[in-house]
Formats: structure tokens, sequence, C-alpha cells
């Protein structure tokens, strides 16, 4: 037994010594810095202050926090109404399965970067949308869909519509057919079977996609950059500014800070939630 | 319902693209009867169950429950009720909760739904188990939970897909019992499906035996054993000696066939006439071993005696017939057997019980 959890540590070192370098000692000198001095000049003093936190938790700074909370929310939930249906559609079909499936994955290949550009050729005021309404004479001037709040969820509905339906199709292919079959066999119509017995049943699918989801959309400062213009932020691009721009590391690393703390709590409460209903 | 009918099975067609499943099958299922659709895997017995709860629908014929044709119900529609093979208890749902699904989906009242609960966990023994999840209780005890989570509904039908196939021997041999005492109690109509022979025999009131999509033979325990109609039947049910034979001289009281190049005397059924190809079908358990031919005109076949297996409850005795083909007869374990191998042993049977099939 002992000598196996050392071989175990032993054949894992790579990978702890990867997690620990690249991972861990980051996120403890953001934890560091968020709570130095900056010198005015973005150099670090180091003393101990809670001056950043007043900051970040201060009126501005918190709307676009609570939007961003918000935004995700919303995308994590159009994802899941699209992602469930879709998900469900391809574990019960034979054929073209995979090919749905590789459908699914192809966006993986390119990065999101080139993939939100697209949708920047799509949306723009002489893009492929605007002409395409012209041409067929629906419309006169061109609509204003770039650089609006619409145009980021549309984007990040887009980017993050994989992640939802991948975890939410390995949970329904794994649930057993007899399961349903007994629903139907006991008097549950198709919709009562669905949230009775389906819904229960793909709940650590449904679970996983959110989060995985949810908690990168909240970060995410490209795809708001690019589809939203100056003016529609997320808290992803009030923290790159802070570090890349205004060179306040310390109020970005409170803000991460702060951002990691509210994830990671709701995190755990969910998952203490789900676990006491037994929901897997 | 005027003929005490309480399913009737017209005629039934299933095919799956090319295959044919189910053949032509008609049964006609009795209130409150236990009916055990028997046969090997792949015999149709399965998607016939599937086609009575609706999970299946039927490519031509009719199927009717109590007096009403279901071709057009779906299966939560319908009034019966099916103990899956894999149980399919919901994980997520407790005991309880399992047994509440079906009164819930009829939407009773909370107070009865408790009663009813209460009531089935005691009818299958499970008293106090009410708050576990599956995965807390043993195979069997899902098993209850399975049958309780079905019977709560009061079915007009209860389907059983080899329900007890999970089960080691000695649990299967007591829920057996359990089954086909519950099933007396409450007077309900039972389908059972089954490839174990014994189970069937030790549980139904009358057997459908299937064999590739069609239904061989249609009877009691006791007409299926003791007088198969086919050779399927007679093979599949039970072990059994199968010899071809040829008609030599047939009467109204007795006949004569050509039989492992000897003359044996046959019962003499209708339908027999000389020339005309018969299997005669002996069981091991109604023959004997005697030193000499039997003077008192029973049939018998002389051959070579090969070995004794000695399996418990019975010994089985083999004999090769001079065509190469052994016989096996079984003996009480009690008797000594002073016999070796290669003494010449004529094996007898009284007439009429070995069964003459001309099909």
């Amino acid at each position: 037994m002992e000598r196996s959890t050392k071989k175990a540590y032993t054949l894992l070192s790579p990978s702890l010594l990867l997690f620990l370098v690249f991972l861990a000692v980051p996120v403890i000198m953001i934890i560091i810095i968020s709570f130095t001095k900056n010198d005015g000049y973005g150099g670090i003093i180091y003393e101990f202050t809670l001056q950043n936190y007043k900051i970040a938790l201060e009126s501005l700074y918190l709307k676009i926090f609570l939007r961003s909370v918000y935004w995700s929310f919303l995308i994590t939930v159009t994802c899941l109404l699209i992602g469930y249906p879709f998900a469900y559609f391809i574990s019960h079909i034979k054929k073209y399965k995979n090919l749905l499936l590789f459908l699914v994955i192809i966006p993986f290949w390119t990065n999101l970067l080139v993939r939100t550009y697209a949708w920047i050729i799509l949306l723009q005021n002489d893009g492929v949308i605007n002409g395409f309404l012209k041409a067929m004479g629906f419309i006169e001037g061109p609509i204003q869909m770039l650089y609006t709040p619409g145009a980021i969820l549309v984007g990040l509905i887009y980017g993050f519509l994989p992640f939802m339906v991948l975890p939410l199709y390995t949970s329904i292919e794994k649930l057993d057919r007899s399961y349903l079959e007994a629903a139907e066999d006991l008097g549950a119509s198709p919709i009562k079977t669905f949230f009775n017995v389906t819904v229960p049943l793909t709940m650590p699918g449904i679970i996983t996609g959110c989060f995985i989801t949810f908690i990168p959309a909240l970060g995410i400062f490209v795809v708001p950059d690019m589809l939203g213009g100056s003016k529609a932020i997320m808290i992803g691009n009030i923290i790159r500014d802070d570090f890349q721009i205004n060179m306040n590391w310390q109020l970005g690393a409170s803000v991460s800070v702060l951002i990691m703390t509210v994830v990671l709590a709701s995190v755990f409460i969910f998952l203490k939630l789900s676990n006491n209903k037994k929901a897997f | 319902m005027s003929d005490n009918n309480m399913v009737k099975i017209k005629d039934v067609v299933k095919s799956f693209g090319q295959h044919q499943a189910v053949k032509n099958v008609s049964i006609d299922i009795k209130q409150g009867e236990f009916l055990t659709l028997l046969g090997p895997s792949g015999c149709g017995k399965t998607t016939t169950l599937r086609m009575i709860a609706g999970f299946e629908s039927i490519t031509s014929g009719e199927i009717v429950i109590d007096g009403k044709s279901v071709a057009s119900q779906h299966p939560y529609e319908r009034d019966v009720n099916t103990v899956f093979q894999s149980y399919a208890l919901f994980p997520h749902m407790s005991v309880e909760e399992n047994i509440a699904f079906g009164l819930k989906m009829k939407k009773y009242s909370k107070a009865k739904i408790k009663e009813e609960v209460e009531r089935v966990l005691n009818l299958v023994q499970l008293e106090g188990y009410g708050k576990r999840k599956p995965d807390q209780l043993s195979g069997g005890q899902n098993q209850r939970v399975a049958i309780a989570r079905a019977l709560v509904n009061n079915p007009k039908v209860l389907l059983l897909d080899e329900p007890l196939g999970a089960l080691d021997l000695k649990l299967r041999k007591q829920m057996q019992i359990e089954l086909k005492h519950l099933q007396q109690k409450l007077g309900m109509t039972f389908i059972y499906v089954t490839h174990d022979q014994e189970e069937a025999l030790t549980m139904s009131d009358r057997i459908a035996v299937m064999n590739d999509g069609h239904l061989e033979q249609l009877g009691t325990s006791r007409e299926i054993y003791e007088t198969p109609k086919t050779k399927f039947v007679a093979d599949f049910i039970g072990e059994t000696n199968l010899f071809e034979g040829e008609v030599v001289d047939s009467s109204e009281i007795n006949a004569v066939a050509s039989v492992e190049g000897n003359q044996i005397p046959i019962k003499p059924i209708d339908g027999l006439s000389p020339n005309k190809d018969i299997t005669l079908t002996i069981r091991p358990e109604l023959t004997w071993i005697e030193g000499s031919e039997p003077s008192n005109g029973k049939p018998s076949l002389q051959g070579k005696y090969v070995e004794n297996i000695y399996v418990g409850s019975v010994q089985k005795v083999i004999v090769a017939l001079p065509s190469g083909k052994n016989i096996v007869i079984n003996e009480s374990p009690m008797n000594a057997s002073d016999l070796s191998p290669g003494d010449e042993v004529n094996v007898c049977w009284d007439v009429d019980k070995a069964g003459v099939l001309t099909s």
C-alpha cells in the first residue's frame, strides 16, 4: 500500500510539478500582489493594504462585475436550452451520429479569436447579414449589430455551446433506456418522463456543462473586446486593462481574487446542494 | 368481458425489417391466469411481451386487453405494468418514491399514496426499507421493489420479463414460489417470460412454448411435459430420448413402428398409417433396464451398457444402441449398479408412456 502510493506520486510528479509551477505559483502571486501598494508607475511596493479591494468593490467595478455574472448566467442558460435538445437528438439517432458529434468538435480546431473575426464579418454594417438583408430589400440602411451587447451574447453562446453539448451528450448517451420505458410503463407521459426521470438522471452532465460554460464566460475578455467595442465591457476586460494598460496590477489582482472567491463559493454551494439531493 | 379472457393475442406478427420476430401468434389469456411464454433466446417471447406493454408496435394482428384493442394506446395509457429484467428501478429515488411513482402519475392524494406504498411493501415483505435507495439493497430486495412498484398500480395484467434471471439458484426457487402465491392471493393475470423450463413448469397455469417466432404448443405444465405435440417441445422441456422411426402397422388399438432397426409397439394415436415417419420421445425417468428382453410384449431396445453418471437426485445410465446412438435412463441413486461396460442390456418402457410425434 505504502509503496504503491509512493509509486503513484513518482509517476504523477511531472504533472504535479507542472501544476505547481504554472497554476499554484501564479495564483499565490496574484493573491499576494492584490494586498500590495502601487508606486504610481506600475511597480510593486510590498506593504500590506486593503485599498485595492476597497476600489474593486466600488460601484463602477461592482456594476460591471454583476453585469458579467448576469451575462454569463444568460449565456449558460441559453446554451443549456439549445444544447440539451441537441445533445438529446444526437444520442437518440443512429445515422449521422458521428457526423453531428464531429461538427460539434470541429470549432475546437480553430482559435476562438479567428472564429470571433468570422462573427465580425457576419455582423458588421457592411457585413454578410446586412448585405443580404439589403440585397433582399428588407432594409434600407444597415442594422447596427456589431459592438452591441447582443453581439457579445451571440458570440459567447456560439463559443461555449460545444462545452455544454459534450458533457450533456455523454450523460444522455449513458442513460439506460429501460428507465424511460419503466416511467412510461408506470403511466408517465413523455413530458413527465423527461422531467421526472431524464433530467434528474442526466444531472451530472447538466452540472458539468453549466460549470464549464459559466466559469470561463465570466472571465473572458477577447470576445467582448472584439464584438462589443469599448462600450459593453465585461469584468475580464477590466482585469486585462488594469494589468496591461493602467499598469495597476494590484487592482487587477484584487478583482481576480474576488471573482475566484465568488466562483469557488458558488461551485462549492452548488455541489453541496446537489449532493444533498443525491442528484449524483 | 363475456368470455372471461383478459388478454387476447390475435394472429400477431412483428417484423423488424426483413426479419419476422413473431409469426402469427394467437393466445387467449384468462382473467387471473398465470401464463408463461417459454422459449430459447431469440424465440420472440420478449418481443410478444413488449407488444402487450406497448413498447413495440404490432406489425399485423391485434392485441385486446380487457375487451379493448390496445393498438392505438401508448404504454402510459395501458392498464398493464411491467417488471423489467434489469428491474429499471430509478436510482435517484428511494424505494418509497419508486413505488409511489405510478400513483403520483395518476395524481393520487399524498395520504392515499402513503397507504398504498405501505400496503405493497408489506406484501413483498420489505417493511422498513422504504427510505433506502436501490443501490443500498441486495439483488433480491431490488427484485421485490420492482414487483411492488408494478403491483401498487393494481394493473389488469402484470408482465414479468425474466424477473428472476439475475438471482442465484436458491433465491430464485424461493421467489418462484412466492410469486406464484402472490399471484394466487391477488387473483391477478400474470404473463411471465422465461427461458428456464423448470421455472415455467413450477409457476404456470399454462405455458406457451415459443420457438423461432411461432407458438409451438400451449397447455398446462403437465400437458406440455407429458404430451408434447412437437419435437421441439419434447426436446426443450425436460430431458428426453428422441428416435426417428417409420410406422409399420397401425390400427385403432395398437401400432408398430420400425425404430433403430427393431419392430417396436407404439401408442396408437390418430393419423398413423404405414410408412408414415414418426418421432418417438421417451423420457429417461420412464424407462428402466432389464437383463433380458421383456416377455410381456413391452417395447424395448437392446444395447450395451456404457456408463453411469451420478448427479445427486438421480443416476443417469447411458446405454449405446447398435446404431451408435445413446439412450439415457434415469435410475434411483439408491440402486447400486453391478453392470460393467459392454454388458448387453434391454431398455424398456410402457407403450403409452412414449410420446409419438408425427410432425
